[in-house]
């Protein structure tokens, strides 16, 4: 079973056990981990670029540090570089073992790197395959953000403040002019509508005053409005994940108004 | 000063962690009442007064846990068989957690019940 990473733009799937342990940065630049519950990782980093960058002397500086490193723990090291669909692909013998690509994404006009490792044991080419053949780079209307079950596509510009992975919960925050939008995604659904109605506990849980609620075949709505900005929220019960998706909005303009087709 | 006796363990690895299995300390009664679950064991490191006091009233200290009913779901589990991965992947199918999650919640609530004395984290030797 495959999940998917999405994040800042870009996504991929990576195998179900795989979770992010150090997701940084921003748009223009940034770097994220993802782990197995193995000794594997993938990594990727994010830039900013002009295209014409010369991307074979950073690939080749960066497996000369590598190469280096190994000499000073006496361990041979070997590399092969090769270009497949524009992208610089590598491989990497060591202590361990990397393979990665090198690209620049011209939509986005960003550089990527990504690069799978782990240790000498076993062979990292098919997870390298999935990694490379699902990235997806690409910009579009919507901006799909997906990690540790919440999945939910965002119009597009909005900024990313700050994130907050617990068990659980996972929790994004984004900000726009005009806007702050809080995506959630709970656990526990089936337990907590067990002792809660839904618009009661997503009352109390968005920290709502007084909400009017209307439900209709996507989910729940609630909205306060206010004088000068209002919040609304959008609630999504995945019963088949066990799992529930909120929205909830603080705009002025109300093209931030939480809608139905966020829930990704 | 170097004392050997008194020399903290280091960490278990996160795969020796996986593999290690809970076993429930046997002074430890249970009782279930739906789906919640109450633990009762004796109180860990209790002070000179409730010791004192239990010596002079003869009545053994313990205390009571009332297990919410995931911890109550894993409590059950628990049968000095299972391994932590192998409560976790039930967790996991239980309440469709992914494994991240599932591993954090889980190591969480055995520490809980490790520190209050209701279970021990065996490991299995290896060779």
């Amino acid at each position: 079973m495959n999940t998917e990473f999405a994040w800042q733009g870009f996504a991929f799937s990576h195998p179900e056990d795989w979770a992010p342990i150090n997701v940084s940065g921003n748009r223009a630049e940034g770097y994220a981990r993802l782990a197995s519950s193995g000794k594997e990782s993938i990594q990727i980093r994010w830039k900013k670029a002009k295209d014409g960058l010369r991307l074979d002397t950073k690939l080749e500086s960066y497996l000369a540090r590598l190469g280096q490193d190994a000499k000073k723990e006496r361990i041979a090291f070997q590399s092969k570089v090769d270009e497949q669909d524009g992208r610089l692909q590598y491989k990497w013998l060591g202590a361990g073992q990397g393979r990665g690509a090198l690209f620049y994404s011209e939509p986005t006009s960003r550089v990527f790197f990504l690069e799978i490792d782990g240790d000498r044991k076993g062979s990292l080419l098919p997870a390298f395959r999935q990694l490379i053949e699902s990235f997806d780079g690409e910009r579009g209307e919507r901006e799909l953000w997906a990690v540790l079950g919440l999945r939910v596509a965002m119009p597009y510009g909005l900024e990313l403040e700050r994130h907050e992975f617990k068990a659980g919960k996972t929790t994004l925050w984004f900000k726009a002019r005009g806007a702050s939008i809080e995506c959630s995604r709970w656990g526990f659904a089936e337990q907590l509508l067990e002792k809660y109605e839904l618009a009661e506990w997503a009352t109390a849980a968005l920290r709502l005053k007084q909400p009017s609620v209307r439900a209709d075949e996507c989910g729940t709505h609630l909205t306060m409005k206010g004088l000068l900005e209002s919040v609304g929220a959008f609630v999504s019960v995945q019963p088949d994940l066990n799992q529930i998706v909120t929205i909830r909005s603080r705009f002025r303009h109300t093209r931030w108004r939480p809608q139905c087709d966020w829930v990704g | 000063m170097r004392l050997g006796w008194l020399k903290q363990q280091s960490a278990p690895s996160p795969g020796a962690m996986g593999k290690a299995i809970p076993v429930r300390n046997p002074e430890v009664s249970c009782s279930r009442e739906g789906n919640i679950v109450t633990v009762q064991g004796p109180l860990a490191r209790p002070n000179l007064l409730l010791r004192m006091a239990s010596k002079s009233s003869g009545k053994p200290l313990v205390k009571s846990y009332e297990l919410e009913e995931v911890g109550s779901f894993v409590w059950d589990l628990i049968d000095g068989k299972l391994t932590f991965d192998a409560l976790s992947k039930e967790l996991r199918i239980r309440y469709k957690m992914n494994k991240a999650e599932a591993d954090a919640s889980l190591g969480a609530f055995l520490q809980m019940l490790v520190q209050r004395g209701l279970i021990v984290m065996a490991a299995k030797k290896t060779k």
